[in-house]
């Protein structure tokens, strides 16, 4: 009886939600809303740059060089004459597209190991878990620079060598959750329905479990922009003249005790602006991706 | 005596680290017959329904069906063949599908029924088995009361065409208001279908009514087995008279 009345309560409280589904998202998780506004205007800009700027980012123009902002040139120009507006967007595409790239990789590969060390456990668990903690003994940075300095410069070597040590989180964040749901009576449901392992694994397990790596995956992209703005800002990243926001800044650093500060403020607001942005949207995603039982 | 359905033998079942789940444990569950299986916690009560399912494979004894041996490497109407009901219906079924795909799952992996329309109408059989409303196949688990829940994981066990059910404490997780219903509900697969069961449960009332036999286990051995009424009105082992004393009387 009571089942009955439980699912008129639930019918109509579908029907009596009514406002619109952008105004129901400010109610219910504003920080999804805004962190998705603050990303989706930087994605855009970097997107659209050859529309929003005339200026040819690496092109030097010795008659107006640390120019303050002016008509034509939005936020003024660094030592060698190139327009600061220009070389933002097209740094962004850069590092945006980099921290991205460096996040699917040990995300597909960080997961999947997780899922499996979770579910099959034993000798399998243990060789990946003890790999992951010699990785990880290594301080992050003196690992990634050393990556880095083996495999050359360049977009590829800072992907291999972010990727190489940020699978780790992915796999113990899925792993855990794993094991979590291998103890209820989910997978032995699973079991006795007779399906495959491989469909167990990918399509029940993985699916209910991946939430909370997708959460962890938008402070990694935070964390990546942090870590490829660090190694340009030292030279081991994008190499000049390619634009980017550690280059920029690690440019500018020299005009800094000058007096000339924007040329280092500039991107680093970038960043934050970013990495906040991105931070927003996580912290969103935590909330709305939350599996109710 | 009813043909035999399920016949297990000597079954015994250690624990990495030692600990002796089952001791040389026999029972017998006959053709469309209901054998309650009680015990307190930690007694192996589960252990021997998840032996019997095929979820833990290291055992050792014997283990029939059907007149068929089971070995750990079942075949797929072996699978299929004996089901299983968990205790926790809020765990057991995947939340991110609907009932319908729950249940369409397992037919095609099973290759049960033709095609989408034959399939989608043994669903709403199964539905209408398990006391639901049809409209409820779309509708998530996570949207409906337990006792709804415990339904659809039965409908679920169904869909296979078990010929046994084994049935972990299907109640204990359940509002006391809706463990009658769910309780009839076995009794009326075991009517209709003539579905036999292992029913395993701490609930002495419960067993009492839905029960031909019984089973009383005490870390890990059957202590007694006997007719339903015959362990209520006179029972032989100490541990038996232990459990029905502690027991609380309802009326």
């Amino acid at each position: 009886m009571s089942e009955r009345e439980m699912t008129a309560t639930t019918a109509s409280g579908d029907i009596a939600r009514s406002p619109g589904p952008l105004k129901r998202l400010r109610r219910d998780n504003p920080q999804l809303l805004y962190g998705s506004l603050i990303v989706g205007v930087i994605v855009l800009m970097a997107l659209c740059a050859p529309l929003l700027t005339s200026y040819d980012p690496t092109a030097q123009d010795f008659m107006s060089t640390l120019q303050g902002p002016s008509a034509d040139h939005l936020l003024g120009t660094d030592n060698l004459g190139r327009d600061l507006w220009a070389r933002l967007l097209y740094g962004a595409r850069v590092d945006l597209f980099l921290a991205t790239i460096a996040v699917v990789l040990p995300f597909v590969i960080g997961s999947t190991l997780g899922a499996l060390c979770g579910y099959f456990g034993g000798w399998f668990d243990t060789i990946v878990m003890r790999i992951a903690d010699i990785v990880v003994a290594f301080p992050f940075y003196v690992l990634v620079i050393s990556l880095v300095f083996i495999l050359g410069n360049g977009v590829s070597s800072i992907i291999i060598a972010i990727s190489i040590v940020s699978w780790i989180a992915y796999a113990r964040i899925i792993r855990a959750e794993a094991m979590v749901l291998s103890s209820t009576n989910f997978m032995d449901a699973l079991h006795v329905g007779g399906l495959g392992v491989p469909r167990i694994i990918f399509r029940h397990l993985m699916p209910n479990v991946l939430s909370q790596g997708i959460v962890y995956a938008m402070s990694d992209i935070v964390a990546n922009i942090g870590v490829i703005v660090t190694l340009s800002y030292f030279g081991l990243g994008i190499v000049p003249p390619t634009p980017d926001w550690g280059n920029m800044m690690s440019e500018g650093q020299p005009f800094f005790a000058g007096g000339i500060y924007s040329l280092m403020l500039i991107p680093a607001v970038a960043v934050i602006v970013t990495s906040y942005g991105l931070s927003m949207i996580g912290d969103g995603l935590a909330t709305a991706l939350r599996v109710k039982r | 005596m009813t043909r035999n359905e399920l016949v297990a033998e000597g079954l015994s079942v250690t624990f990495p680290g030692g600990m002796q789940a089952l001791r040389n444990v026999d029972i017998r569950v006959g053709a469309g017959e209901i054998v309650g299986l009680v015990g307190e916690s930690g007694s192996g009560k589960s252990t021997l329904g998840r032996v019997i399912v095929g979820l833990q494979n290291s055992y050792s004894g014997a283990l029939r069906f059907a007149d068929e041996a089971l070995t750990p490497r079942r075949t797929r109407p072996q699978r299929c063949a004996i089901q299983m009901v968990f205790q926790d219906p809020y765990a057991s079924l995947d939340p991110r599908m609907t009932v319908w795909q729950l249940i369409h799952e397992l037919m095609v992996v099973h290759r049960i029924g033709t095609g989408r329309e034959d399939r989608r109408q043994r669903c709403e059989d199964l539905m209408r088995r398990v006391h639901l409303p049809g409209a409820l196949l779309d509708s998530r688990p996570t949207s409906m009361s337990g006792g709804q829940r415990q339904r659809v994981a039965i409908a679920r066990a169904l869909a296979v065409n078990p010929r046994f059910l084994v049935a972990d404490e299907p109640t204990a997780a359940l509002d006391v208001s809706v463990q009658a219903g769910i309780i009839n509900l076995f009794a009326d697969l075991r009517q209709e279908m003539g579905l036999s069961q292992l029913f395993i449960s701490h609930n002495l009332a419960v067993v009492r009514s839905l029960c031909d036999r019984v089973a009383v286990i005490y870390r890990g051995e059957i202590v007694e087995m006997a007719p339903t009424g015959a362990i209520f009105d006179a029972p032989q082992h100490d541990y038996t008279r232990q459990l029905l004393a502690a027991a609380p009387d309802l009326p």
